[in-house]
């Protein structure tokens, strides 16, 4: 996705969460209290209007996946609970500042309710991100880690607007309709991807047609549309697969689509089984159901790309393999390599595969092993910078580059790009991370 | 090492509103 998209999504999210602090400007005059006393207070509705932007940064919103991407959307969201924090811790500070009286509200059991009402939701807060912090440690699974995450932080949104209403200085004025809006629109958000959007999805299932056992022990699901066309989508990007039986089940996993975006009524997801959910999917039996909630996620090369380079690790190498399927069918004559990581060649993902795809594009694929049998003359160790030297074209500025593996890889790929002195406009990157 | 793209966008969010706030108190405040 470009910059100037993301730069205006920015720009959208800034200013909704500061909408509520010009409402309060205007509809209020000037108050006469002090300045650090107002400081805290504008820290309290920007506290509160971040909140509920948070809770509709993950929900899958159509504007939020399609602009800025599922996954940016997920980091982002994870990187802005430090504001939200910031935030609080500040509104507490000054307000106790500005107005020392204020530090009897600490006395719970004496404090009005408007006190106790903001005491939960930090509480709730703070559980919501020790689960979040430690779910590992607390052995946690995915799916019920999720749930306390989505419980916790409704719970915190509306004990804070009941804080809000309770002290009714701003919030009783149209500026507690424009926080009130946010924390609708969030509400409903959450609403339509945890109730509504299952029960959609459930009447449009896919029907597990075959499992194919893939080389490195991962498993190909190939679906088949049951009673509906399927859903387009694109080359590269992923969906939610959960089990048509339990909807509204919190258990669900991300996979990329690894088939050719032509036949949207059978696509196939390749699935490497690391546990939890992603074990039970790739042990289901043909003619089970399941829901697709996709297409999502914004990979895709950009129009006018002279050639593509793809590096990929793992069972990274899914989201590329779905993009070669296509290019050849589309019949693509760009020049494109792949750099592709595994550990051993017997485990190497798609490997015949991706033999046929040479043969059908102008693609050459560079395998890289980590562990290679006695004789193997290719590459080896990791991919890293020397190893983008010796085989990215001497112009890579021309090309896209698609990345796509666990964290260990994305990391010295990324760099040995940045020392090239590839734009960060070429380069595409996912992060596979199991959970 | 290259950052994650959602840094600069989380910065530039978490700038806004902090200029915004201390906007917002000033002018309250006055």
């Amino acid at each position: 996705m470009p910059r100037s998209v993301k730069g205006l999504w920015v720009a959208g999210f800034a200013g909704a969460a500061t909408l509520p602090l010009a409402v309060a400007l205007v509809g209020s005059p000037p108050s006469g209290r002090g300045f650090v006393i107002e400081l805290g207070s504008g820290f309290g509705i920007v506290a509160l209007s971040v909140l509920a932007l948070q809770l509709l940064l993950p929900a899958r919103v159509r504007p939020v996946t399609a602009w800025l991407g599922a996954e940016v959307a997920i980091r982002l969201h994870r990187r802005l609970a430090d504001l939200l924090v910031a935030a609080i811790v500040a509104h507490v500070a000054l307000v106790v500042v500005g107005t020392p009286a204020n530090l009897a509200l600490f006395d719970l059991l004496g404090a009005p309710w408007r006190a106790r009402a903001a005491f939960a939701s930090s509480a709730a807060l703070a559980a919501l991100v020790a689960s979040s912090v430690l779910r590992r440690r607390l052995r946690l699974s995915y799916a019920r880690w999720r749930g306390l995450h989505l419980l916790l932080g409704l719970s915190a949104l509306a004990l804070a607007i009941l804080h809000a209403l309770g002290v009714g200085r701003y919030l009783s004025s149209p500026a507690g309709l424009t926080v009130a809006a946010l924390a609708a629109l969030a509400v409903l958000a959450v609403v339509q991807l945890r109730l509504l959007r299952p029960r959609r999805l459930a009447g449009r299932p896919y029907l597990i047609e075959r499992l194919v056992p893939e080389r490195g022990g991962a498993t190909t699901l190939a679906l088949r549309a049951e009673g509906h066309r399927g859903r387009a989508f694109r080359p590269g990007q992923f969906a939610w697969l959960k089990l048509a039986d339990a909807p509204h089940a919190l258990a669900e996993h991300p996979f990329s689509y690894a088939s050719s975006a032509s036949r949207p009524e059978r696509p196939m997801f390749t699935i490497k089984a690391y546990g939890g959910f992603s074990r039970r999917i790739a042990q289901l039996a043909p003619g089970t159901r399941v829901m697709v909630d996709g297409p999502h996620g914004s990979y895709r090369p950009r129009p006018g790309a002279e050639r593509l380079v793809f590096i990929a690790g793992g069972i990274g190498i899914t989201p590329i393999v779905s993009l070669l399927r296509s290019a050849a069918e589309a019949g693509d004559r760009r020049p494109m390599l792949l750099l592709y990581g595994s550990l051993r060649w017997e485990e190497i993902i798609f490997r015949e595969e991706l033999e046929r795809l040479e043969r059908r594009l102008a693609l050459r694929v560079v395998h890289v092993l980590t562990e290679p049998a006695v004789g193997w003359a290719g590459e080896t160790g990791f991919i890293d910078l020397e190893l983008l030297q010796r085989h990215l074209p001497c112009d890579p500025h021309r090309a896209d580059i698609f990345v796509c593996g666990p964290p260990a890889m994305l990391a010295p790929v990324l760099q040995g790009l940045d020392r090239l002195g590839v734009a960060r406009e070429q380069v595409h990157a996912e992060q596979f991370a199991t959970v | 090492m290259r950052r994650d793209e959602t840094h600069w966008m989380a910065t530039a969010i978490e700038l806004w509103c902090l200029i915004a706030t201390v906007a917002f108190a000033a002018l309250q405040s006055t």
